[in-house]
C-alpha cells in the first residue's frame, strides 16, 4: 500500500506545488487553478462532515481564503493538496464544535417545532430516509468517509487524501461503517 | 461463531467496503450458509447506500474567494497603518520608562554634600519614601529606623525622584523615615530646636558609612566634631579617623587618632549636649 495519496493535475501538467509557488509569488491565476482543481473534493468533504450544503459552500470559500492568506507558511514539505485538506479538516472541526455548542444551548433559546408535518411523516417511512437517518447516527469517523464515498462518489484515493489517512485505513473504516449500518438497519427491520 | 467464520466475515466486510467481488463457491463460503447470509446482508447494505448518491456540482467559488481575499487584505492594511501610528507614542512611553528607571537607579543622583547645611539639605529620593505620622511609627512595614537629620515643617513636600507628580505631601508633624539606600529630599525644612547640629552631622556620617562613602562620612564626623563647639576631640574625631582609615586616607586618620591620644585624660567622649538629645 502506498502512503499518502497525491492528486495529479487532470487538466494541466503543472503540479499543485508549482501552482502554489506561483500563487505565493503573486500569480492569481495559479491559485484560481488550484481552487478549480480541489474545490470538488473539499466540498465533498465539507458536506459529508457538516451535512448542510450551504454550510459546506461557506466553509469551502473560507478554506480557500485561509489557504491563500497563509500561503507563506507552505514550505512544500508535503503535497499542497494534503496541506490544503488539513486546513479544510481543521475548519470543519471548528464549525462542528461550534454547532455542538449551539446544540447544547437551553431549549428556550431555540425555536422548537416538534410537531411533525405530514410530509415528514411520509418521508420517514421511506427507505432512503431510514438509510439517511442510520448514516447520520454513525460516529463521525465512519460517517464522513461513508458519505464521501456513497453520496459524493469520491474515490478511495481522494477520500484518503481528504482525511489524511492511508487507503487501507479508509477501507477498514468503511467496512466498520457497513457493519454498523447492517446491525442498525437489521435491528430496525426486526422491530 | 467459529474462528473461520470470524475470519471470513472480516474479509467479507473489507471486500464489500472496497467494492471487490467475492466468489461464494470457493473456500469457507462454499461450506458456511451463515457467512453467505452475512455476505448477502453486507452487499444489500452496500447497494442500498447507492440511494444516497447525489451529484454535487461544486459551485463556482473563484470570484467569491477573490472578493473575500481582497476584502480581508484591504481590511488588514488600515489596521497596520493604525498600528504604525502608535509607534511614536510607544517610543515616547519607552523613553519615559527608561528615564524613570534610570533616575531611580542607585548612584545616579548625587548624594548630599557634607559641606552643605545638614538641616536644609535638598536632594532627591531614589526609592519610595517611608514616613511616620506624628513619629508614632512607620506607616509601611519596610520602614527603616534611620533617623533623618531634620524635622519637617508642615506642609512639607518630600520629593520622590525629580518628577513633580511624585511629590509626597507630608502632614503636620510628620517625620520621614527611609531605608539606608534612600536619599531624602526635604524642602523648606527647618532645624529642630531639640536636635543638636553635631548629632545631625553624626547621623549623616553614619548614613554615609552605611552607603559605603567613607570619605564623606569622615567629613561629616569632622563637621560633627566642630559643631560640638568643644576644642578637645570627642568621639566624633575618632569616628572621623576611622572613616578616613576605611576610605584609605591614612594621613587624615592618623591626624584624628593623634588628636584623640593627645587629649587630656578623663575627658568625656560625648559632648554634653548629646545627653539631652
Amino acid at each position: 500500500m502506498t502512503g499518502m495519496a497525491v492528486l495529479e493535475s487532470p487538466a494541466t501538467d503543472r503540479t499543485d506545488e508549482f501552482l502554489a509557488g506561483a500563487a505565493k509569488a503573486g500569480d492569481r491565476a495559479a491559485f484560481s487553478a488550484l481552487v478549480a482543481r480541489h474545490r470538488g473534493l473539499a466540498l465533498a468533504y465539507a458536506r459529508a462532515r457538516l451535512g448542510s450544503r450551504e454550510e459546506a459552500e461557506d466553509a469551502l470559500q473560507e478554506c480557500f481564503v485561509r489557504a491563500y492568506l497563509s500561503l507563506g507558511s507552505y514550505r512544500g514539505a508535503r503535497p499542497w493538496a494534503a496541506w490544503f485538506m488539513a486546513i479544510v479538516r481543521n475548519h470543519c472541526t471548528d464549525l462542528s464544535r461550534r454547532a455542538q455548542k449551539q446544540a447544547q444551548q437551553p431549549l428556550d433559546e431555540w425555536e422548537i417545532d416538534d410537531a411533525p408535518g405530514p410530509e415528514s411523516c411520509l418521508l420517514a417511512r421511506h427507505e432512503e430516509e431510514r438509510l439517511r437517518a442510520a448514516v447520520a447516527a454513525l460516529p463521525e469517523k465512519f460517517r464522513t468517509p461513508l458519505r464521501m464515498h456513497y453520496e459524493a462518489g469520491q474515490s478511495y484515493r481522494e477520500i484518503a487524501l481528504a482525511l489524511g489517512m492511508r487507503e487501507s485505513t479508509l477501507v477498514g473504516r468503511l467496512a466498520g461503517a457497513l457493519k454498523l449500518l447492517r446491525r442498525k438497519l437489521g435491528a430496525e427491520g426486526s422491530r | 461463531m467459529k474462528w473461520q467464520c470470524r475470519q471470513a466475515r472480516r474479509r467479507i466486510e473489507r471486500f464489500v467496503a472496497a467494492g471487490r467481488s467475492i466468489d461464494v463457491a470457493e473456500g469457507h463460503l462454499a461450506r458456511c450458509a451463515c457467512c453467505r447470509a452475512h455476505l448477502a446482508e453486507m452487499t444489500a447494505v452496500h447497494e442500498s447506500l447507492g440511494l444516497l448518491r447525489t451529484d454535487i456540482a461544486a459551485p463556482e467559488v473563484d470570484s467569491r474567494v477573490w472578493q473575500e481575499i481582497d476584502r480581508r487584505i484591504a481590511a488588514s492594511s488600515p489596521s497596520r497603518a493604525r498600528a504604525w501610528a502608535f509607534a511614536p507614542a510607544a517610543l515616547a512611553v519607552s523613553y519615559l520608562i527608561v528615564t524613570i528607571v534610570a533616575t531611580h537607579l542607585p548612584g545616579t543622583q548625587s548624594a548630599p554634600q557634607p559641606g552643605e547645611p545638614g538641616i536644609k539639605t535638598t536632594s532627591a529620593a531614589r526609592s519610595p519614601i517611608e514616613y511616620a505620622e506624628n513619629a508614632s511609627g512607620p506607616v509601611t512595614a519596610e520602614a527603616v529606623r534611620l533617623p533623618i537629620p531634620t524635622h519637617l515643617k508642615s506642609p512639607t513636600i518630600v520629593r520622590h525622584g525629580s518628577e513633580r507628580r511624585n511629590r509626597l505631601r507630608i502632614a503636620r508633624h510628620t517625620k520621614p523615615r527611609t531605608s539606608p539606600a534612600v536619599e531624602v529630599a526635604a524642602h523648606e525644612t527647618s532645624p529642630s530646636a531639640k536636635t543638636p547640629a553635631h548629632l545631625v552631622w553624626a547621623r549623616w556620617g553614619s548614613w554615609y558609612e552605611q552607603n559605603g562613602d567613607y570619605e564623606r562620612a569622615s567629613a561629616a564626623y569632622a563637621e560633627a566634631q566642630s559643631a560640638t563647639g568643644v576644642a578637645t576631640p570627642t568621639v566624633y574625631s575618632y569616628e572621623a579617623g576611622r572613616a578616613a582609615e576605611c576610605a584609605g586616607d591614612l594621613t587624615t586618620a592618623v591626624e584624628y587618632y593623634s588628636k584623640m591620644l593627645s587629649r587630656p585624660a578623663g575627658q568625656n567622649d560625648k559632648p554634653k549636649a548629646e545627653k539631652g538629645a
